[in-house]
């Protein structure tokens, strides 16, 4: 049996899959390999041939089973309930197998899902609803307004719309919540990860997300569209500008009413991107950070509980945006400018071109480059994976 | 042309319960013409249907029957007294009416003395009355707009667009943005927080000017500083928000920047709204002060004391005040005298402090030089303004002592000794050379490039010992930026910010053989506090999610997110633009 834990990254284009194996032992002490599974998704097929292209998906899926080799999946984490992050494995089942084949290769002992993807959590988190329930409204009134009009920028809008499809989403985690549903945790920063998982050598930390959301949403931007239910059905052909107005500052004005459209998606997404499970896994001395898609809210926070601390690996949060990387005391915090010893440092980036504006981003990238050995999924796009190796 | 339209009352709660008639009349006298809408040649308001998006048709214009008549608009059913649903007619004409009144105030020659220009690049600000569902109303520059929200609170629909205070409010943040620009893209909370200031005292003035406003007051009492009519903003507005809450602010407030006062006092120096209660406040104390010394010396004689005001400022007599509202106001003429006086006063020195604001980012320190330089060029003989708002900043912990706000005025310089001033007016090239060789007197620092920006040329209303006159400026900005440090968190620790000066030259009269004089000079002020402020706020920008670095300040279509404030980082160094893409009425955007 190897000694080495190993990283591997597939290449799902715009999205996660991450399957960590790990050395360690059973509780009498003999060797044994265990795995984690970190999300499998990409990007809604719908908003992104490019980036969501789900042809990708047979191979990963294949060699994960492949690696796993008839045995359980220890650990299945889904960082958060997005769909690029969460459609794989239903994609697997419905797409790719026959009817319950899929359920039979692939069985897993833990399931790990963010605390806020409980059945009952918004029933017990009230602060936490009125900013779902508003950001939910807010999605609502922006799709209604969106499928009533034919606008070019309306498939920039797309991959926003899709990826945060609480329908969608719903479904893919209900499926994965059905893996294991007797050993399904939802997780949170403090929460007792006694009988959450099977691992004893490697040690989990929870550094995000908080128990209550409510602090991950951001403010919604004002649009023009109606005071009055039905919200977001609006005039479908623009107004001319009455005698005495010119041209050009009347059509800027009837496109700013509705300019806001994009900040809120983007907030509503940023908010589900927040509620991440951030993990720091040790292993025989070395520290890897799988960060989700966490984003500068949920950074901050952790910061401010003190969770913060160098690590030897750093699974780039959020496909290589800024905002999942922030500069300054965050970075400072995680991959400092003078290690922590004499291990050498590396992070990994999944992503994909042409899917998300600002993604991926250059001088992100770069800096992580001044602190550690970068891989991304895009050095070799025809890789199906890259893998990173951890000496013990 | 004139027109003349009914424009509402403070707002339809507060003329309801206070028992004033909802609405009064103002004439508009600026404009070349008036078409339907209604739409001048600088302000076209625009009614959006809020259940199609469609564009409402235009309230018919009812021209004058005679040129030098007054033209009207046609509004079917008038606001009448006890209330009642205000029409969309109602509302637009209105708003056009408070929005005209607004520019006035800054526009007359007794205060900025020209016509103002906006902060966008089109002579017309587009006025929205019913923008949308939001407790919320705002300007915003890249839409070129004023837009008016409404949202059910107290049992009712709520219009921001019926409130005068909110109207004048927004109006003087599209007008102040012409007058400052550098305001909106300012990092130090103090800067944002000026322009909630004069958008409040702006409401405070308009409401100065309601004829049935201060007949409420000085019927009912002879002074301001226990009525709230003048001083409360946006009462409806709050009320409707939360039940217990009187106004938006109250501008007759102590609120302190001094860490000893009393914590009920203290404000969020990172919230531009509750930090501008505490300069809206010590202003408002002022004109408060000014007024009931003024009222006092009225009571004894037409004249007061040449200390308090200029002889010439006030030269009516207080059975002539009398007459400024002589079928409404039952309050004595010397309350009447020493409300319009001290309201013109204080008008036109804070204005003009504005017109005097340097490039950049600037403090309340910063304002007050500049209010205190315009005061003393207007005013050189009558000092009592300026000795209030001194002591009213030092009390307030704005300025830790009087010498923070020193300033010089009217003096000579041999640099501007024999310049040809129309050169310099027109001419970049003269003007960069001016600064360029005289770089101590714009105290810009060595090595640093420098931008100079169009001069303006003004002409306004002065009062002297031998009487009042006609006043020729040129006013000549410079900015550069500066870098420096704070650590903010997921941030560069290096940041650029903009510093500036502004020169003011007095222009001899024509035909005078005297030489130009500098009016004043006044650079932004460098001070720890304020650095401090600046690395609070934009933690508190990346807090919130609004700050965003390069391409992540574009959305999905590659156009920059509304609400987004970008930063780029050059070198390692952060810059910031755009922290006022919005100027709300209120922090608070959703309840």
């Amino acid at each position: 049996m190897s000694d080495k834990l190993k990283v591997r990254i597939y290449n799902v284009r715009f999205g996660d899959a991450v399957l960590v194996t790990v050395p360690d032992r059973t509780a009498a002490g003999n060797p044994i390999t265990r795995r984690i599974l970190i999300d499998v998704g990409n990007a809604p097929l719908v908003a992104s041939k490019v980036g969501g292209d789900d042809a990708v998906f047979r191979p990963v899926i294949e060699d994960i089973l492949n690696q796993l080799g008839g045995r359980q999946l220890d650990l299945y984490v889904l960082s958060h309930e997005h769909l690029d992050h969460a459609q794989g494995l239903l994609h697997a089942d419905r797409k790719l197998f026959p009817s319950g084949e899929f359920a039979k290769r692939f069985r897993v002992r833990h399931v790990w899902l963010t605390a806020s993807a409980h059945p009952d959590y918004y029933e017990s988190h009230d602060k936490a609803k009125k900013q779902r329930d508003l950001a939910m409204a807010e999605y609502k009134a922006i799709k209604s307004y969106l499928s009533a009009i034919a606008v070019e920028s309306l498939p920039a809008f797309q991959s926003l719309l899709a990826n945060n499809n609480p329908q969608s989403t719903k479904a893919c985690v209900e499926y994965i919540r059905g893996l294991n549903p007797k050993r399904t945790h939802y997780i949170h920063r403090g929460v007792k990860l006694t009988g959450k998982h099977g691992f004893n050598d490697a040690k989990f930390s929870i550094w995000a997300p908080e128990e209550d959301t409510s602090d991950y949403y951001g403010r919604f931007q004002p649009l023009g569209l109606l005071e009055s239910a039905p919200r977001g059905a609006p005039a479908t052909e623009v107004p001319a500008p009455p005698a005495g107005v010119d041209l050009g500052a009347f059509l800027n004005l009837v496109e700013s009413r509705t300019s806001g459209i994009a900040d809120n998606l983007l907030t509503i997404d940023a908010a589900a991107n927040n509620t991440s499970i951030v993990f720091l896994l040790e292993w025989r001395g070395w520290k890897l950070l799988f960060a989700g898609d966490a984003e500068i809210r949920s950074w901050k926070t952790m910061q401010r509980e003190g969770v913060l601390s160098p690590v030897h690996f750093l699974k780039v949060s959020h496909h290589g945006s800024h905002n999942g990387t922030p500069d300054g005391d965050l970075f400072e915090a995680v991959l400092p400018t003078v290690p922590s010893d004499n291990r050498k440092r590396r992070a990994a980036i999944s992503t994909w071109r042409d899917t998300y504006n600002g993604i991926p981003h250059t001088p992100t990238d770069d800096r992580i480059k001044t602190r550690a050995e970068l891989t991304s999924t895009l050095d070799d796009e025809q890789a199906l994976f890259y893998e990173l190796e951890f000496e013990a | 042309m004139k027109v003349r339209v009914p424009v509402i009352v403070k707002d339809p709660e507060v003329s309801r319960y206070k028992g004033v008639h909802p609405t009064e009349t103002v004439e508009i006298d600026t404009e070349e013409r008036y078409l339907d809408g209604p739409i001048s040649p600088r302000v076209a308001v625009l009614d959006f249907d809020p259940k199609s998006g469609g564009l409402e048709p235009g309230v018919r214009f009812v021209p004058p029957a005679k040129p030098d008549a007054a033209g009207s608009y046609e509004v079917p059913d008038p606001v009448g007294r006890g209330g009642g649903e205000v029409s969309r007619e109602a509302g637009a004409v209105s708003l056009f009416g408070t929005i005209h009144k607004s520019i006035k105030l800054f526009e007359e020659e007794d205060a900025l003395g020209r016509r103002i220009t906006w902060g966008f690049d089109s002579p017309q600000l587009l006025a929205v009355p019913r923008a949308g569902e939001l407790p919320n109303a705002f300007y915003e520059r890249a839409s070129q707009s004023i837009q008016f929200f409404s949202f059910e609170g107290g049992g009712k629909r709520v219009y921001t667009g019926h409130s005068q205070d909110i109207v004048a409010h927004e109006t003087a943040h599209a007008i102040l943005d012409g007058v400052a620009p550098d305001l909106y893209d300012a990092l130090t909370p103090q800067s944002l927080a000026i322009h909630e200031s004069v958008a409040d005292l702006t409401a405070v003035l308009c409401a100065m000017r309601s004829e049935e406003l201060v007949r409420e007051v000085l019927d009912n009492r002879e002074t301001i500083g226990d009525s709230n009519v003048f001083s409360g903003i946006a009462e409806e507005f709050a009320g409707a928000l939360n039940e217990r809450r009187d106004y938006l602010r109250n501008l007759n407030n102590k609120k302190s920047l001094s860490p000893k006062a009393p914590s009920e006092h203290r404000v969020d120096r990172t919230d531009p709204h509750s930090l501008s209660e505490v300069l809206s406040g010590a202003l408002y104390r002022v004109l408060i002060d000014i007024f009931e010394e003024l009222r006092g010396e009225y009571h004894q004689s037409d004249k007061a004391s040449e200390e308090v005001v200029e002889e010439e400022e006030a030269s009516f007599s207080v059975e002539q005040a009398r007459q400024y509202a002589p079928q409404k106001t039952s309050g004595t003429g010397a309350a009447v005298k020493a409300l319009y006086v001290a309201g013109q006063r204080f008008k036109r020195t804070l204005y003009r402090g504005l017109d005097y604001l340097p490039p950049g980012d600037v403090t309340f320190a910063d304002l007050g030089r500049t209010i205190l330089a315009a005061d003393q060029a207007s005013h050189p003989d009558s000092s009592r303004q300026r000795d209030r708002l001194g002591d009213e900043f030092v009390k307030r912990g704005i300025v830790s002592s009087l010498t923070d706000l020193a300033v010089q005025t009217n003096f000579s310089h041999p640099s501007i000794t024999g310049l040809d001033l129309e050169d310099l007016l027109h001419s970049d090239y003269v003007a960069y050379q001016l600064v360029n060789a005289n770089r101590r007197l714009f105290n810009i620092p060595d090595e640093v490039t420098f931008e100079v920006r169009p001069r303006l040329d003004v002409t306004r209303l002065y009062w002297h010992r031998e009487g009042k006159r006609m006043v020729r400026e040129i006013l000549l900005k410079v900015g550069w930026t500066e870098t420096e440090s704070g650590n903010v968190t997921g941030l560069p620790r290096k940041r650029r910010i903009t510093r500036g000066t502004t020169l003011a030259i007095e222009v001899p009269a024509s035909g005078s053989s005297s030489t130009p004089m500098i009016r004043t000079v006044v650079t932004t002020g460098q001070s720890a506090a304020a650095r401090r402020d600046r690395t609070a706020f934009l933690d508190r920008l990346v807090d919130t999610g609004t700050l965003r670095l390069g391409d992540e300040a574009l959305g999905p279509t590659g156009q920059i997110l509304r609400g987004a404030v970008r930063g780029d980082v050059r070198n390692g160094t952060l810059k910031v633009v755009g922290t006022n893409r919005f100027l709300h009425v209120t922090g608070e955007p959703r309840p």
